[in-house]
């Protein structure tokens, strides 16, 4: 057994889950060899670390002493509280984002951007409250006016600062049912990103249809990936179903079986629409986006 | 009937039976994957909203609860620190890359309090096999059922996350971890390629992006 083979099976060598003969030619390896007893000595020093240290962490850790009151709440506010689905993530997103507008504090960062043009869409709630108006007016300093189908306007998207990375884009035809459920401002090194996702609402199952749709501009998001060529608009597009994390649906997850990748460039704007729609739906959102009209407030 | 099938029976009683009795074990996972007390709180609501849901696809024979309920935990918080890692931020609060954090000299192999600050950068699913083996005490065979992954898995994840806390307490002249935010520059020829590829690298490296 070489050190490289030894080393890889060091750690299941300390937590005793090696098969009988592996252990066997381990420790004949050991024996000849110096520094790997030092590797092993070093990972069995940290192994006992972790422990001690996991333990610490949650030697004084119990749950506040309402959250049954609170889960009591939560199930109270659900339709049905024993079907199998994923409708009561939704208002009690819905409602963070208020709490967060009102309250301040850490939730806000998250989850301020989720759900806040899912509010304005839906009844006007953010603009018409005026304590939470001026909050958002203070989050949100780059107004963007859309249209959806059904002839329903939507009003957000902050930047939240002096600057705005983008125009964002956003499609004028959805497939029925469909429903803008989130948006937001991601960043992440050398790039900047406005995501949206449209599924119905609420979200009840797993497979729903959905769409996620992130555009971004910056040098991290140079480039097409490989796979079927089609066009959008006139402009070369790629088909693809190789995902990474960055794809995946951020609000309720997992991300449904079978989503593909069509990417392509508006400008400088990268274009990702991830989908389980079939394709030439995909491809009909891709060819109805239009700029976002920006403004000065609702 | 046992607290569980009273409550798939719909037995709300049951059901708060039910969270007395493991609200500790999803509050501590959640808390582990976490950090934080807040974080944790809110994945023990969440995590019982889901089990209430859901608890009547949970089926005895398929296995233990705790490996089913330690799973939905599991998974409920790798999905939270993939949220974080592409946490909703205002645009212009963020800078193009984290400023790398100096190794302290004091980080020993055995210092809890530098392996606690290590953990944090582990990714989710590397935390995850780390919290259910070294405080859970499972076995590598518990560990594979409760995350529905095969044994090799297991191995190989624990293997990547001891290498990257050792790397990260003692870090060796040329590359620490903390230094992750450089590493598409220093180990890529690829300067300036694609965020898909820096993600990959980050997670070879056992480290949230």
């Amino acid at each position: 057994m070489s050190c490289q083979e030894t080393t890889v099976m060091m750690v299941a060598y300390l937590d005793q889950e090696l098969s009988p003969p592996e252990r066997k030619r381990m420790a004949a390896h050991l024996v000849g060899c110096e520094a790997c007893r030092r590797e092993l000595a070093a990972l069995s020093t940290l192994q006992g670390g972790v422990r001690r240290s996991l333990q610490q962490q949650v030697a004084q850790a119990v749950p506040a002493p309402d959250a049954w009151g609170r889960l009591q709440d939560a199930l109270a506010g659900a339709d049905q509280p024993m079907r199998p689905t994923q409708t009561a993530a939704w208002p009690q997103s819905i409602a963070r984002s208020i709490g967060a507008l009102f309250l301040g504090g850490s939730l806000m960062r998250r989850f301020v951007l989720v759900g806040l043009l899912t509010l304005a869409l839906v009844g006007g709630v953010v603009i018409a409250v005026p304590p939470v108006r001026a909050q958002v007016q203070e989050m949100i300093d780059a107004w963007f006016h859309f249209q959806l189908p059904g002839g329903r306007s939507g009003v957000g998207i902050g930047f939240g600062g002096a600057r705005q990375a983008f125009t964002p884009y956003m499609p004028a035809w959805l497939p029925e049912g469909l429903d803008v459920g989130m948006s937001g401002g991601t960043t992440a090194p050398g790039a900047e990103y406005v995501e949206f996702e449209f599924h119905p609402m609420p979200r009840r199952n797993d497979d729903d249809r959905f769409i996620r749709l992130i555009e971004g501009v910056g040098e991290a998001v140079a480039g097409l990936p490989k796979g079927r060529e089609v066009t959008i608009n006139g402009q070369r597009a790629v088909f693809t179903s190789e995902l990474s994390e960055r794809h995946e649906i951020q609000v309720d997850p997992p991300t449904p079986a079978g989503a593909r990748l069509l990417a392509w460039y508006v400008g400088e704007i990268k274009m990702e629409l991830v989908s389980n729609l079939p394709e030439e739906e995909m491809i009909a959102v891709a060819e109805s986006l239009v700029p976002m009209e920006e403004g000065k407030g609702e | 009937m046992d607290v569980i099938e009273r409550s798939q029976a719909g037995d709300e009683r049951a059901f708060a039976e039910l969270f007395e009795q493991y609200k500790n074990l999803v509050y501590k996972t959640a808390y582990l994957m976490l950090d934080e007390p807040q974080e944790a709180e809110d994945a023990l609501q969440e995590v019982f909203l889901r089990v209430h849901r859901s608890l009547s696809s949970y089926q005895p024979a398929k296995g233990a609860f705790t490996t089913w309920l330690h799973r939905v935990t599991v998974n409920h918080c790798i999905n939270r620190t993939r949220k974080r890692r592409l946490r909703l931020l205002p645009i212009t609060q963020v800078h193009p890359g984290r400023m790398p954090s100096q190794p302290s000299p004091e980080r020993r192999l055995d210092d809890e309090d530098a392996i606690a600050r290590a953990m944090r950068g582990l990714s989710g699913k590397l935390r995850a096999v780390v919290v259910l083996r070294y405080y859970w005490d499972m076995s590598y065979g518990e560990i594979a059922e409760t995350l529905g992954i095969p044994l090799g898995t297991v191995k190989s994840r624990l293997n990547a996350a001891l290498r990257a806390l050792r790397a990260e307490l003692e870090p060796p002249a040329s590359v620490r971890l903390s230094d992750r935010d450089r590493a598409t520059t220093f180990d890529s020829p690829n300067v300036g390629g694609t965020s898909q590829c820096a993600t990959g690298r980050h997670e070879d490296a056992g480290l949230r992006s």
